[in-house]
Parts: structure tokens; C-alpha cells; sequence
């Protein structure tokens, strides 16, 4: 992998909209009188969100406030599933009233800018919410950057990753309606780590599954920047070959480095394709307030973290969950963040309580469907040790094949976390 | 009942309670431990499973309140394979037995909670008329009980799971013990899924 060099720490930083000075000149006004001691939770994404609620259901003593800026929340997890045709968008969205009527999570709803590490603020727009524990899960940026020719402001809408949000997926799908039979889809799949690879393996199965029965002319060349890392992988390749024999033709190892989008046209070291749509998924990085509150570590990327607690390495007092820290194994899933909040939560309710905090332990598990009805399943299990997270080989694994059984807990499984997080 | 007789009684019930207090403080203490570390343990099992077990969808079993030995066989039956399923093999391997007995005490410990299925009334009627003939007596109160700590509490529990079940048992993919292998060889499929319809339909706040 090439070292991360000046030129391509701003260009991401341009990528961003203005970064706010950490200190700012005026102290602003503290946004909500405090009621206790108070977690401030910056994210309600699947770590965030969970981890208010567990907060409150730990200890209810707790002031939580939990900061999002959208009202309505757009899943990723399942979207997939919307390009095939086998659920609608509406599915994922859902708000975050009930976590305020059932849990009492106070809500804020505005752009964090930047979490003020020594004053112990969550500066936004409007004032600052003082803390005495942050947990941050701003999810990912883009390294935009790293693919020569791609215009933050442009590209996304020429060639859209869609890595986002459930309704970045949906505006996929109208592409791919749009797209003549017998039309090239290329699919670009950055180097790791990036969030949830497994996830984008699905998504070409579920293009396929969309071109084999409404444009069945069409063709889906996958470049993948690595070669089958994704839990799954072998299954992937192998449903592939059975479903989509003359669909789907997968060439691991060719990474997108420059790209013309106006031309619809993208690079690798050996070739150049011409897509009629292009799925291109650039390399990512932690969220931008990651970023502006200094939280990522020597790599420039990603925020190093204490895996007991999720407690910041270079920031102590700010806990980093979900796809922005540097989890456990790598893994970067919305069940690894859905695990990861929990742990925190549970860890701050311990030592807000005189509690020894119990050394954590969770189960990462992923779904994927490859058509309409078969799904498979993939499970790790970590267990924390010292500041580290050791993977259990004794349990976990993936399954053996395809299965309709598996197909009805992938559903499961989504609807389950959707409104663990949400109800 | 003169006051010397009546300090007698006060007497002789609180050193009854001092010699007996020691060991039930043991004993709670001993399970409140096993609680907190299953509240842990339990986080993951909690994202299919529901928030305390009170799981929300209907392929997926509500383990929350349902009783503590049989969640310990479920899991044991599942690490061993003896109980046909898909990733709870995985899964169930993950956890030590002190750790399954941890799951076990914090599940059972929370409310079972039975929002309403869509179940069909007629089979329900049919389901509780075979319910008082065939099954009361080991599957107490309409399913909210059991007579013997192995068996389930059926009363509220998901109808998709029930049923998905309920075909293992039949196909001989997961044994059951020999009273309630005797009982369904006297049912036919229909009067066993109409029981299933029965449990499906309590719901709410019982008893």
C-alpha cells in the first residue's frame, strides 16, 4: 500500500466542507443546562444510536445527549436488498423519537463541528454541549484524493459509491433503471480496510440479480482493489458462478487509480473500461470529526482506540465507535458497531456506577442474501484482553452454502437491529 | 397469647432467619454476579434477539423470561449439534459453560414480553380445546409455566419460530423427551399447529 503523502492528506481535507478551528475565539453558549454527569453520544448511526440506549438502560442516572444531524436515519444494512428488488427503501429509514420517549436520551439534531478535547466540549453550529465522557461514531470520509481526476463535488453524482446512506442506494437503483440492456456496470472496490467489504460483495450480487431479470444483455465487471477479503468471499464467488455464469466477471487485485468521469472512464494499471454505470467506491478514511477533533492516529486514517473500553489512544476521556476506529480485527460492520457502542456504553455505566467494568465480548455477524431468498451467514467473536480484542477461534465461521432458511434471518437479523436501535 | 410466649415466637423466627440468611445472601450475591456478566455477554445475542431478550421478529425466538434451564439446554444442545440450526452452532460454541449459565440467569431474569401475533382464531380455539387434553399438564397455565424446568415456555413465543420448531421435532431432527414424543404421535399436524396458533395467541400482560 502507498504511503498516505501531504498532497493526499489535503486533497481529503478539501473533500470536506471548511474544517472548524478547534479553538474557537468567543466561548460559545452551552446548548442544554446539564442534569447530571453527561455522555455525550456524536453519531446515531448503528454505534451511536445503541450506545445511548444502553447508557440509559445501564444507568439511568446518566444525562445522555445524543447528537445527529439527520432526523430521519437511512440504513445501510439491507439496502443492497433494494437494488434486487426485494425491499423498498422505506424499510430502512427509521427516527430516533422512541429513544428519547422510552429511554430519555436527549436529542440534538445539528453538525457536530469538532469535539474540544481538553475544554471537554461538543462544539456544533448553534453552541457547545459540555461532557464529561464523548463517545464519537462519525462513521466514514472518502479519500477522494487517492483516484487521480475525481472531483469531490462532481463525481459522486457521475459515478455514485452510494456507500453512504440507504437513499444514496436507492438513487443507485434509478441508475441501473435507467441503464440500457446490455449496458457494462464496473464496480470498483477500494483496498481495505473500508466499511463493511462483505456488504459490497452483496451489492454486485444484488446488481446481478436486478440485470438477470430486467436487462439480462448486460454484463458486471468487478474491480476489485484486493483479492476476496470479504468474510464470504469463496461463498460470493461460488453463488456467483451458479446464478450469474455470464453476468458477473470478477478481476480481484485492480485497483481504480484514475478515473474521467464526463468520459465515463476508469483506470487501472493495466486497463481502461468504459462503464455505462459506474458503482465506484472510493477509499475511505474515519468521518470528518474524527478528523477536526484530532482524533486519528499515526496512519492519518483511522482512530486508534483502547478495545476494553473504545476509549481514544490520542484523546483520553473521547470513546471512538463503529467504522472510525481502528476495531477490533479491522472489522468494520454495522454489527461490529452495534457491538462496539454497547461495550463503551457498558464501560461508562460501570465506572459511573462504582462498578468493575466486565471485560468485554461480542459477536460480529454479518448477512448477506444473494438474490432474493438465499442468504448466509458469517460470525467472529472477540474478546477483550488488556487493551486489545482477541479473536476466538474456537467458535464463529461461516456458513457452508446458500440457504432460504438463512435468507429469512438475514431479514431477521436487519429488522431485529433496526429497531434495537430505534425502539 | 401472653407477651413471654409472643417474644418466644419473635425470637425463635429471627434466629431462624439469621442462621438461614447467610446462605440465601451467598446464593443471591452468587446470581446477581452471574447476571451482571450475562448482561455482558448477553449484548450480542440482543441484536437478533431483541433488547433483553424480547425479540421482534418472527423467525427469532423471545429469550427473554424464558426459564433458565432451558436456555442452558438449548445452548448446550446447540454446541454439541444435537439441536439442528444454522449459526447458533457457531455461535453457542463461543461461550464457556460458567458463561452459558451467566446468559441463562440474566435472560430468565428478564420480562417475557408477548406483543400480539397475527394467529388465526379458529386454529387458537381448536389449539386450546387439544391444549386441555394433551398438553396442561407438563405446559402449565396456557404455556406461561412448566412443570418440569426443561421444557419451554411456550405462551407468547413467536409463531414462525414455533412452527419451524415444531417441524424439527416431527422430522426427528431434534429429540424431545418421551412424554412429549408420546403426546404429538396422538396429534395430527393440524391439531399440533393449531396448539401452536393457541401459544402464539396469549399475548399481553398475563396473569
Amino acid at each position: 500500500m502507498k504511503s498516505i503523502g501531504r498532497r493526499d492528506f489535503l486533497s481529503f481535507a478539501g473533500g470536506l466542507a471548511s474544517l472548524p478551528l478547534i479553538t474557537p475565539l468567543v466561548r460559545a453558549a452551552e446548548l442544554l443546562p446539564r442534569k447530571g454527569i453527561r455522555v455525550v453520544v456524536v453519531g446515531g448511526g448503528f454505534g451511536g444510536a445503541i450506545a445511548a440506549k444502553t447508557l440509559r438502560l445501564a444507568n439511568p442516572e446518566l444525562e445522555v445527549v445524543l447528537v445527529e444531524r439527520n432526523r430521519t436515519y437511512s440504513a445501510l444494512p439491507g439496502s443492497n436488498w433494494v437494488i434486487g428488488g426485494s425491499r423498498r427503501i422505506g424499510e430502512n429509514r427509521l427516527t430516533y423519537d422512541r429513544l428519547e420517549g422510552s429511554y430519555g436520551v436527549r436529542l440534538l439534531y445539528g453538525e457536530a463541528l469538532a469535539v474540544d478535547v481538553a475544554a471537554k466540549n461538543v462544539m456544533l453550529e448553534a453552541g457547545t454541549l459540555s461532557y464529561d465522557f464523548a463517545i464519537v461514531a462519525p462513521g466514514i470520509g472518502f479519500r477522494f484524493g487517492d483516484i487521480e481526476g475525481y472531483v469531490p463535488g462532481e463525481t459522486p453524482e457521475l459515478f455514485p459509491h452510494a456507500w453512504g446512506s440507504g437513499e444514496e442506494v436507492a438513487g443507485l437503483k434509478k441508475r441501473l433503471e435507467e441503464m440500457k440492456n446490455g449496458g457494462l456496470v464496473v464496480v470498483s472496490l477500494p483496498l481495505p480496510p473500508y466499511r463493511c467489504p462483505q456488504a459490497a460483495y452483496e451489492r454486485i450480487s444484488q446488481i446481478a440479480f436486478y440485470l438477470k431479470q430486467a436487462k439480462p444483455r448486460s454484463k458486471v465487471i468487478v474491480l476489485d482493489g484486493s483479492k476476496n477479503i470479504a468474510s464470504l468471499a469463496n461463498l460470493f464467488l461460488d453463488g456467483w458462478s451458479r446464478n450469474y455464469p455470464s453476468l458477473i466477471e470478477y478481476r480481484g487485485g485492480q485497483q481504480v487509480l484514475k478515473i474521467d468521469a464526463p468520459r465515463s472512464r476508469l483506470s487501472t494499471a493495466n486497463e481502461t473500461l468504459r462503464a455505462d454505470l459506474a458503482n465506484l467506491i472510493p477509499p475511505q478514511t474515519a468521518g470528518a470529526l474524527a478528523h477536526s477533533s484530532g482524533l486519528v492516529g499515526d496512519d492519518k486514517r483511522w482512530c486508534p482506540v483502547d478495545h476494553a473500553s473504545y476509549e481514544s489512544i490520542v484523546a483520553p476521556g473521547v470513546y471512538v465507535i463503529g467504522d472510525a476506529c481502528l476495531g477490533d480485527d479491522g472489522q468494520k460492520s454495522a454489527s461490529a458497531a452495534n457491538a462496539q457502542g454497547k461495550a463503551c456504553a457498558l464501560n461508562i455505566a460501570a465506572l459511573t456506577s462504582r462498578r468493575k467494568p466486565q471485560p468485554h465480548f461480542y459477536a460480529n455477524v454479518l448477512y448477506s442474501l444473494l438474490d432474493d431468498t438465499q442468504g448466509a451467514s458469517a460470525v467472529t467473536f472477540y474478546r477483550g484482553e488488556g487493551q486489545q480484542a482477541r479473536l476466538i477461534d474456537k467458535a464463529g465461521g461461516e456458513a457452508h452454502q446458500w440457504s432460504e432458511l438463512e435468507g429469512r434471518y438475514a431479514r431477521a437479523w436487519l429488522g431485529s437491529m433496526l429497531a434495537e436501535m430505534s425502539s | 397469647m401472653s407477651m413471654f410466649r409472643c417474644w418466644r415466637v419473635v425470637g425463635c423466627i429471627a434466629l431462624t432467619l439469621m442462621a438461614a440468611t447467610p446462605a440465601l445472601a451467598q446464593k443471591s450475591s452468587k446470581k446477581a454476579k452471574a447476571i451482571e456478566l450475562g448482561e455482558m455477554l448477553g449484548q450480542s445475542c440482543m441484536a437478533c434477539h431483541g433488547t433483553r431478550g424480547a425479540s421482534t421478529e418472527q423467525a427469532v425466538p423471545i429469550i427473554g423470561g424464558q426459564n433458565d434451564v432451558f436456555i442452558g439446554l438449548s445452548m448446550n444442545a446447540y454446541r454439541d449439534g444435537s439441536r439442528p440450526s444454522t449459526i447458533m452452532e457457531r455461535i453457542a460454541k463461543a461461550y464457556s459453560p460458567r458463561e452459558i449459565d451467566a446468559l441463562a440467569a440474566y435472560f430468565s431474569a428478564q420480562p417475557f414480553r408477548r406483543p400480539a401475533q397475527d394467529t388465526d382464531p379458529e386454529k387458537v380455539a381448536q389449539g386450546q380445546a387439544i391444549h386441555a387434553k394433551k398438553c396442561k399438564k407438563c405446559h402449565l397455565h396456557d404455556g406461561r409455566d412448566t412443570s418440569e424446568a426443561d421444557s419451554p415456555l411456550l405462551a407468547g413465543q413467536k409463531l414462525e419460530y414455533l412452527k419451524r420448531n415444531m417441524a424439527e421435532i416431527i422430522a426427528g431432527n431434534r429429540s424431545v423427551e418421551s412424554k412429549m414424543d408420546a403426546a404429538l404421535k396422538e396429534l395430527s399436524r393440524e391439531e399440533i399447529e393449531a396448539t401452536l396458533h393457541f401459544y402464539a395467541a396469549q399475548h399481553g400482560e398475563l396473569r
